[in-house]
């Protein structure tokens, strides 16, 4: 027999269920409404964190490119700290607050630190940030979550910075002096605008060497050279146009990556800024058994017959052979014999078979570059194997992955005789612009200056490259 | 058994009322409340792409990578992921500034744009090659050494969902974030 309850008992229980769901819910507000405010207040500081933590990595991005500033490592060390700070309250401006609480709750604005160490043996300096925050909390607060009502974040940042090498090699050839160019006295222009280079990167820790050059090169300041900040600029404001002076650029530049080999730092930064006015017209060569025979100008015996073959800047004639060595800044040694020959015959063909496949350094004068007929001894040709001879200058110092040097050229237009060839100063410098560029090879940048006003923003656009290479994060 | 089943039918009937009461109130209680977090956790993840494409790209940019290239402006492409930031469309910009110090104060010299140009301008470097004094106030009003450089990424997200204004640099409403490295 099935229970029977009384109608009014019924109706009391469908009353007291016909409430059940609305109280539940509002009881499981009282769950819900704090995880919802735990998830609001999460979110938050976790965005505030990242905010921050993007704003100490910016500063210490900033920081290292700043280490360039001021004469001593303490100097640069305080610059650095200085920056760091600037674009840290640049970037959390007042959108955030950035505070540090004790366990009262007592809270004051929390500042973060930027410290700079440096590692002699890898050549490079480390700039870390560190910040410790207690950042505010809304809804938690009214729970009482902590005694400052703030949730506790630390912060911890580093970027280094790479010791930096440079070799500057500067033309110093007769067509600088401006004569028969649009240029006004284009070599002080170029002397002020290389000092303010060397001027942007850290004295007495980055180095600084300087090769000139005319139809030889000349190693005025070699590497090491960390005190660049007083010699260089001096050496540089030595340099005069030379009478003659026509650019062996190809000699230049492996005597400028010599020296980087000379110092040999894996670990920095290696950087080739190449600055010439015109285009390679000048090589040097063992011409040992390329003589003929029957002639009075060189001996076809010697050996080695170490000379430089080369044309005026306008292509006019060919000239050689002259001294391949350069005994002191703005020489002139396109007027020495050199040793083997007893004149230097201003007609190359006349007592010369051919020129050799390769120049004094290795660099190839048969490349691929330009079109060359070795056994040709005219202005063409001459210039075609001193431009192969920079090409493949520039592919010896590409190739050399422990170093990893990096080439800058700048041409300079305006002054006389053919001007820079902005195709091969951009293969030279592996700029991605050129239809040579290689992904492989480090990259470079290629700056061709319409006259010599623009060079200061040519110097001034590769430094600040530079410096941005240097900073690793 | 009349009585059975009249009790029968009256727990069918409460089992019922309780199902529309419990709609009832969740959709008044529950649906907003959650409707709400998903917002904000929606909100939350748009913010932290924005933030951390403009960072990315920034560094990079800081770094040295040629944005000009094909190849690197992919990547940025890439770190934008649904946010669309490419080529010269779609619902988001990015602009990239270099600012020198020269001895004319903070100039900006060399700007990258990504995206659609049509939300925004830059803050920094509306007009370059020109000298930047919303720079030289961003950084306290100090200007560059002379021969420093810094660089600035500015990131735009167009969404009619958010109700930030992206004026006076952008036009409707989105996210805005910027950063000086």
């Amino acid at each position: 027999m099935q229970p029977t309850l009384p109608a009014q008992s019924l109706k009391f229980k469908k009353d007291r269920r016909s409430g059940a769901a609305l109280v539940l819910a509002a009881l499981s507000l009282l769950v819900l409404v704090p995880m919802l405010g735990l998830a609001i207040d999460g979110a938050n500081v976790y965005l505030e964190r990242n905010q921050l933590n993007v704003a100490m990595s910016a500063a210490v991005l900033a920081a290292t490119r700043s280490l360039n500033v001021g004469q001593t490592a303490t100097a640069q060390a305080a610059s650095a700290q200085a920056v760091a700070s600037q674009v840290f309250k640049a970037d959390v401006g007042s959108s955030l607050s950035v505070q540090s609480c004790n366990v009262a709750g007592a809270c004051v604005a929390a500042v973060p630190s930027f410290t700079v160490s440096p590692d002699d043996s890898s050549h490079f300096r480390t700039v870390s940030g560190s910040l410790s925050v207690d950042l505010p909390l809304t809804f938690m607060a009214m729970m009482n979550f902590n005694a400052s009502n703030t949730a506790h974040v630390n912060i911890n940042v580093a970027a280094t910075r790479r010791d930096v090498n440079i070799m500057l090699v500067l033309d110093n050839g007769g067509p600088m002096s401006g004569a028969g160019g649009t240029n006004i006295n284009p070599m002080a222009s170029m002397q002020a605008d290389a000092i303010a280079f060397v001027n942007l990167f850290a004295n007495s820790r980055d180095n600084i060497g300087l090769v000139s050059f005319t139809s030889a090169p000349w190693v005025a300041e070699a590497l090491p050279n960390q005190n660049f900040a007083s010699n260089v600029p001096t050496d540089v404001n030595t340099l005069q146009a030379t009478d003659t002076g026509v650019p062996n650029t190809a000699a230049a530049l492996s005597t400028a990556y010599q020296q980087l080999r000379n110092l040999n730092q894996p670990g920095a930064l290696n950087v080739i800024v190449l600055f010439t006015d015109g285009v390679p017209v000048a090589f040097s060569g063992n011409f040992a058994g390329l003589v003929k025979t029957g002639q009075s100008v060189c001996s076809p015996s010697a050996n080695p017959l170490n000379g430089v073959l080369w044309s005026p800047p306008d292509a006019s004639a060919v000239y050689g052979l002259t001294d391949p060595t350069a005994q002191k800044i703005n020489d002139d040694p396109e007027d020495r014999t050199p040793s083997g020959c007893i004149s230097s015959n201003y007609s190359p063909g006349s007592f010369l078979n051919s020129m050799p496949s390769v120049d004094l350094y290795n660099n190839a004068t048969n490349g691929s570059y330009a079109a060359v007929n070795l056994s040709s001894i005219d202005t063409a040709d001459v210039i075609a194997a001193s431009e192969n001879a920079l090409d493949s200058a520039a592919n010896t110092i590409h190739n050399d992955t422990a170093l990893q040097p990096v080439i800058f050229t700048i041409g300079l237009n305006g002054n006389y005789g053919l001007p820079p060839d902005p195709v091969l100063l951009a293969k030279v410098a592996n700029d991605p612009t050129s239809s040579y560029y290689s992904s492989s090879f480090p990259t470079g940048q290629s700056i061709i200056a319409p006259s010599s006003s623009q060079l200061q923003a040519a110097f001034t656009s590769i430094a600040s490259q530079v410096l941005r290479l240097a900073a690793v994060h | 058994m009349n009585v059975v089943r009249t009790r029968r039918t009256s727990n069918n009937r409460r089992r019922g009322s309780s199902i529309i009461e419990f709609a009832l109130v969740g959709s008044f209680m529950f649906l907003p409340i959650l409707a709400g977090l998903a917002t904000v956790g929606l909100s939350l993840v748009t913010a932290l792409q924005v933030s951390s494409l403009n960072s990315n790209a920034g560094q990079m940019f800081a770094a040295g990578v040629d944005f000009t290239q094909s190849s690197n402006l992919a990547i940025v492409g890439k770190l934008s992921g649904n946010l669309n930031i490419t080529g010269t469309s779609g619902y988001g910009l990015l602009i990239l500034s270099e600012i020198d110090g020269t001895s004319n104060g903070n100039t900006c010299s060399n700007q990258i744009i990504v995206g659609n140009s049509a939300i925004g301008s830059s803050r920094y470097c509306p007009n370059p090659p020109s000298v930047q004094s919303g720079f030289t106030a961003l950084m306290g009003g100090s200007a560059l050494a002379v021969g420093q450089v810094s660089y600035v990424a500015e990131t735009f997200y167009n969404n009619p969902l958010y109700a930030w204004a992206l004026a006076p640099h952008g036009t409707g409403t989105g996210i805005y974030t910027s950063a000086v490295f």
